[in-house]
């Protein structure tokens, strides 16, 4: 694996103790031997206030591949997450996590962890990914806030 | 690699040894070795005849005189930037082995041969010739031997490319002709009276136009004797056609296998046709050739005659249902009539043509009889327990009669004939051993066990054999062809059965009629359910509520043998479809028995009292095992004709005893006497079959009129399967594994569409695949070689929606000289070598959405834009098909590389346009046609300009002075009078920036290491030259392509300042209004980890306490918990 992504995932790491939005959670994963793994992190997303979402913290899983940060990380909720643009395995979509859309190097984990906590208030119909959500959102609004309030209730935050 | 190559005489012409300086001097050589072998006749021949348009290019071989002088025959070599001195000289091994390499400076870096696009996994979008196009070359145009040479070599493997974009014209042609003919061979033809029409068929089908004023009769023998003879006749026939001038057994593999696609009727491949027509179910067995019709492949005559002859025999005799029509009898009357004037009348010339066995028998009589035999037996047995064996094979007879299945009929006959009074077997009966006789008593309940008067009965329906043998009008021929058929049968029967059975048990799923066909020889529909019932009763063992799920499996054989046809094989992948269809019902019945048992169980269970109540319901084939059956016959026709069935040739070798097979001799095949000198005849002990329990006769429970209308059903239905229409294989894989529709939790994620598994999504257009890299080995030190747009050859222009044909005239100039040569690796097929070294430039064609109102403005909105295929454009440059690949490939279409058929001057890209004109939807695309240029890193580097301190700092005065508006990205802050400009490596996050750069359109300051940013850009394989679309900003994704790249002489100041101050920790400086900066202050937004704050605080104690001074050393142990 490459230096540049180790080093850059240090410095990501470094930044993130120092300063990082309220309530967010990421860290890397540790190995079964105990040491970091700097290149799996556990993160959590908030819902954010004044949102349906506003009370849940949602688990997530960030996968750093050898490129990084020429390629995106992998962002995956688990457990997956009832969303119009999170794939049934819990994958996100999400234009800034494609290296063909919207990825760029300078993206910092921080960047990345808000972008996906206004995705959850902000769909994209453009792009769905699971069907369940999505038909839910496109044809029963208030069916799909109430099934949104019961994945807070199911998820909340400390 | 070396010297081994299948073509030596092409790689050494002219070409001499390469001296070890000439490869020293080109430095930054780039070759690639390809891995698709199809792929090479497309570019190849685009090769030669780019070279003999040139017409100055002598050596096409070697690699190495490709690199070095590719533009030095045409003496331009002074203009070539890296190339040394011209060198006539070259390898002798063609290549530059990296053996060769491996001494020398020059680098031998790989490039995939697309080389337009950027994709990792290396594909190309090279279009194939046609075979035709190259049997063409090939045959009739190639200008050198060379050529010829060339060509031959590649053909081989030109049959192995996938071939899913289309049917080649040729044998879609043939086809339908094929088509046409099978169907009619079956049918009633639609008009009896219109001979011409039919036989054109045929012509057509042969490839030869009919020639007009030729007697019927003696086409008819023509035609037998074209094609039961042997190949050259063939060949010649085809030479009438035009089809092909080069003899058949100079011409290479494929030639010769794609020839009967050409000529499906007249191909000299005998076997085929006769086995349609010895093999054929029901329907074609009308056709069973007369034992005594003259020539070496009676067979081979009566095929010709039948789809010659449509007025006359077989084509016309009404299906068995349609005889239910009261006019049929006066019309059968009247037909016999006339069969028997034709007969007398061509008696005179030429042998009497065959009549198939079912026009001497009504089958309306002989159905009445079975069921006045059945009648008797039920009434003697309602419950139809004693008499099963009797009921079932008079339903048996029954179906077959129905069917039109003489096979069945003859065998039963046969068989209970044996029974009764051995001596009048017909003679070819006396070669069949004693046990064969077991294992069809073991299929269909041995004589003995069945009532005597029924046996006879048996023996004498439908009619007594002596009867049959002193008829007139050649039912005694027809009814030996028969016997010869059944006789085969019985034969292979012991042979071949017990093997069938272990197979059928191991993979889990009954035989095919396929594989019963061509193993058994069992052609008999009737028969072949029995047999496959009883194979399929060895799965559950013979226990009676298994019945349903036999009947299930026994419906998907039906329409396996609906869609059977003995022309149109399966490919082996078909075969393990339709395995799998079977053992897919198989389980899925498992499963729903189980579950129904367990229901059933429940509910007796709840309701002890009424157990009546439940009824589980009805067990349905599931839709996947339709689809693995729901094939397209045609495309089989066409393999079967290109690819001769070895286990056909097996069986046709055994059958042929001491005729030679090869299709050049003549053929011959056995006749009737050959047969009855086989063995005397003599009575056959009988012996009590051990397995008659467990493998007892099939009962057809359907009422007699539902089998009728079924029957109907399934033998329009057979034929109108038969369309000649090339359909597209359709309908659902078959499941691997039982896996739910939605993943669970814990499953492994499914391949997400953004990142397609392009091994297997993209399987249809393997053929444009890059090469896998190849093996070559670049050299340590090696200059690193970069590649990007560096122009337009031909600048985006708008395709007209309207305009059905456009072309478009591009201009290639002084670039020429610098063009990359695609050569074929000369010693391993299907391998290709680009040479790229710094100043290489190749074409490459892209087409993208374009914005109706503004267009593509600057180069670099073109350059950014996804490239996008669409469905309806089609492409030719200079004359040369494109074939463009529309799948997504890691999320984006691939440009298409047009390197090998740019020309110097003038280049023509001819847009098609195939599109409906009430088709409203937006067609908004430009092309362009890109030159692709290779940089070493050193012109990368030191093309690269500098913005001067003032130009820079007068920049950011103007944007903050008001010029604000330009700044609409997101990633620029503004504040009222400053900007904030970041100073760490985006890349790395962790330390400032080295060299300075941006790109010359970007809106924002922040600059990014130059060192990094090269480092990052995309490579196929370290070493390799870079992809080309590589160049976007990390911080906007704007264009930043080498000449773009500019560096800031400003930030380099403020770099120097920051280092004297010794903050090179600076992440960022604020530029005031006035051109002044300062570092900015970090700023805290949010909260520090609680961890990092036990941490320092740990630390603090440490170092307060004086037990250590690692100060900074982290502790790695403890994990912050937010």
């Amino acid at each position: 694996m490459g230096t540049l992504c180790m080093t850059r995932l240090q410095e990501e790491r470094k930044t993130w103790r120092k300063d990082h939005p309220f309530g967010f959670v990421a860290r890397p994963m540790k190995t079964p031997q105990g040491a970091l793994d700097l290149k799996r992190w556990d993160c959590a997303i908030p819902g954010k206030d004044k949102t349906i979402w506003e009370g849940g913290l949602f688990k997530l899983e960030m996968q750093f591949p050898d490129e990084y940060p020429t390629k995106p990380p992998k962002c995956k909720f688990t457990p997956p997450l009832f969303h119009p643009n999170v794939y049934p395995s819990g994958t996100v979509c999400l234009s800034i996590l494609n290296e063909e859309e919207g990825w760029r190097p300078a993206i910092t984990v921080k960047q990345i962890l808000v972008g996906i906590q206004m995705l959850l208030d902000e769909v994209n119909p453009d792009s769905p990914a699971q069907a369940d959500a999505y038909n839910l959102f496109k044809k029963d609004k208030s069916a799909y806030e109430k099934k949104v309030k019961q994945v807070v209730k199911d998820n909340p935050a400390p | 690699m070396v010297g081994n190559g299948p073509s030596p005489k092409r790689r050494r012409t002219d070409n001499g040894p390469v001296s070890a300086e000439a490869i020293a001097q080109s430095n930054a050589t780039v070759n690639h070795f390809t891995g698709q072998g199809s792929r090479q006749n497309r570019w190849m021949q685009g090769l030669t005849s780019e070279a003999n348009g040139e017409g100055g290019v002598s050596g096409r071989g070697g690699a190495v005189q490709t690199r070095i002088s590719s533009g030095i025959n045409t003496g331009l070599t002074r203009n070539t930037p890296s190339t040394a001195q011209p060198q006539q000289q070259e390898s002798p091994t063609g290549i530059p082995s990296l053996a060769g390499l491996e001494g020398v400076e020059g680098a031998a870096l790989i490039e995939s041969l697309v080389g337009g696009h950027g994709d990792p996994t290396g594909t190309s979008s090279y279009n194939f010739r046609s075979m035709e196009d190259i049997f063409t070359a090939a045959g009739t145009n190639g200008t050198t031997s060379e050529d010829a040479i060339l060509v031959d070599y590649e053909s081989p493997n030109v049959s192995t490319y996938p071939r899913t974009t289309g049917i080649p014209h040729n044998s879609r042609k043939s086809l339908e002709a094929q088509a046409r003919t099978a169907t009619r061979q079956g049918l009633p033809s639609p008009a009896p009276s219109d001979e011409n029409s039919n036989s054109l068929a045929v012509a057509e089908a042969a490839g030869a136009p009919r020639r007009p004023g030729r007697p019927s009769a003696s086409d008819i023998t023509g035609f037998a004797n074209a094609s039961s003879t042997a190949s050259p006749t063939t060949i010649y026939r085809m030479q009438d056609g035009s089809l092909q001038q080069v003899p058949l057994s100079q011409l290479p593999h494929p030639v010769q296998r794609t020839l009967p696609s050409n000529a499906p009727a007249a191909h000299g491949s005998p076997r085929l046709l006769q086995n349609v027509h010895t093999h054929a179910p029901s329907p074609l067995q009308r056709h069973q050739p007369s034992p005594v019709t003259a020539g070496p492949s009676p067979n081979m005559v009566s095929s010709s005659l039948q789809t010659q002859n449509p007025a006359g025999f077989g084509a016309q005799w009404p299906q068995s249902p349609q005889a239910a029509s009261p006019t049929w009898l006066a019309a059968h009357e009247q037909r016999l009539r006339q069969i028997q004037q034709r007969q007398q009348a061509q008696q005179r010339q030429q042998p009497a043509p065959p009549l198939p066995l079912g026009a001497f028998f009504d089958s309306q009589a002989l159905l009445l009889g079975i069921s006045g035999q059945l009648q008797v037996f039920e009434r003697r047995d309602p419950s139809g327990r004693s008499v099963r064996g009797e009921t079932g094979r008079l339903c048996l007879l029954r179906d077959a009669v129905q069917k039109g299945d003489y096979f069945y009929i003859v065998l039963s006959q046969l068989l209970c004939l044996r029974s009764i009074s051995p001596t009048s077997l017909p003679a070819s009966m006396g070669r069949i051993k004693s046990d064969s006789y077991d294992y069809l008593d073991a299929l269909l309940c041995a004589n003995s066990t069945l009532h005597n008067p029924l046996v006879q009965w048996f023996a004498d329906f439908p009619r007594p054999i002596m009867q049959i043998y002193s008829a007139p009008h050649g039912e005694g021929q027809a009814y030996e062809a028969q016997v010869r058929s059944v006789v085969q049968f019985v034969e292979y029967l012991p042979l071949h059965w017990g093997t069938m059975v272990m197979e059928s048990r191991r993979r889990e799923a009954p035989p095919l009629v396929q594989d019963m066909s061509e193993k058994l020889w069992l052609f008999s529909p009737v028969l072949q359910t029995t047999a496959f019932r009883a194979i399929a009763r060895t799965f559950w063992g013979n226990t009676p509520d298994v019945e349903a799920g036999i009947e299930a499996l026994v419906e998907v054989h039906h329409v396996d043998q609906r869609t059977f046809h003995p022309l149109s094989k399966r490919s082996p992948a078909d075969l393990q479809r339709a395995y799998a269809g079977y053992k897919f019902v198989f389980d899925a019945w498992q499963m729903h028995d189980q579950a129904t048992k367990q229901a059933m169980a429940e509910q007796i269970h709840q309701r002890s009292s009424s157990s009546n109540g439940y009824h589980p319901p009805p067990f349905r084939v599931p839709t996947e095992a339709w689809a693995a059956f729901g094939i397209n016959v045609q495309q089989h026709q066409q393999q079967q004709q290109q690819q001769p069935n070895p286990a056909l040739l097996h069986q046709q070798q055994q059958r042929a005893q001491n005729t030679r097979l090869a299709s050049q001799q003549p053929r011959q095949t056995q006749t009737p006497t050959q047969n009855i000198q086989a063995g005397p005849q003599r009575p056959q002990p009988q012996r009590t079959p051990s397995q008659s329990n467990t493998a007892a006769p099939a009962m057809p429970s359907a009422s007699p009129v539902q089998q009728l209308q079924q029957q109907l059903h399934q033998q329009q239905s057979a034929f109108s399967t038969y369309q000649p229409v090339p359909a597209i294989r359709s309908g659902p894989p078959l499941p691997r594994g039982k896996r739910p529709l939605f993943p669970a939790e814990k499953d492994c994620p499914r391949p997400q569409p953004t990142h397609p598994d392009t091994t297997r999504a993209a399987l249809h257009q393997a053929h444009l695949r890059s090469p896998i890299a190849g093996w070559a080995d670049v050299q340590p030190g090696a200059p690193k070689l970069y590649r990007h747009v560096k122009a337009c050859s031909l600048s985006p222009t708008r395709i007209d929606k309207d305009k059905p044909v456009q072309t478009l005239v591009f201009e290639i100039g002084a670039e020429m000289l610098r063009l990359a040569k695609t050569k074929v690796h000369p010693d391993y097929v299907g391998q290709s070598i680009r040479l790229l070294q710094d100043g290489s430039v190749t074409f490459r064609l892209r087409c993208c959405r374009e914005d109706r109102r503004t267009g593509f403005p600057t180069e670099s909105s073109w350059v950014t834009s996804d490239c996008y295929w669409p469905e309806t454009a089609y492409f030719d440059i200079n004359g040369e098909p494109l074939e463009p690949r529309r799948k997504l490939q890691h999320g984006r279409y691939q440009a298409m590389d047009l390197t090998p058929y740019i020309r110097a001057g003038e280049n023509e890209l001819k847009v098609t346009i195939n599109r409906s004109s009430t088709d409203t939807s937006p067609f908004d695309f430009a092309v362009g046609v890109e030159m692709v240029e290779t940089m070493s890193e050193e012109r990368v580097v030191g093309g690269i300009e500098t913005i001067g301190v003032e130009e820079s700092v007068t920049a950011i005065k103007d944007l903050l002075s008001g010029g604000g508006k330009e700044l609409d990205d997101d990633d620029v802050v503004m504040t009222s009078s400053a900007m904030n400009i970041s100073l760490f490596d985006p890349f790395s996050g962790s330390k400032i920036f080295d060299t300075p750069v941006r790109g010359r359109d970007c809106k924002h300051r922040d600059p990014f290491d130059l060192d990094t940013f090269l480092a990052t850009r995309k490579r196929e394989k370290a070493g390799y030259p870079t992809v080309v679309d590589g160049w976007l900003c990390p911080h906007c994704r704007g264009d930043v392509r080498p000449e773009l790249l500019r560096k800031d002489a400003f930030l380099m100041r403020v770099r120097e300042d920051l280092e004297l101050l010794g903050q090179l920790d600076t992440r960022a400086i604020v530029v005031n209004a006035d051109g002044s900066w300062s570092v900015k202050e970090e700023e805290r937004t949010g909260v520090r980890s609680s961890s990092l704050e036990r941490e320092e605080a740990q630390v603090v104690a440490k170092t307060t306490t004086g037990t250590k001074t690692a100060a900074r050393k982290p502790a790695p142990v403890v994990i912050e918990l937010d």
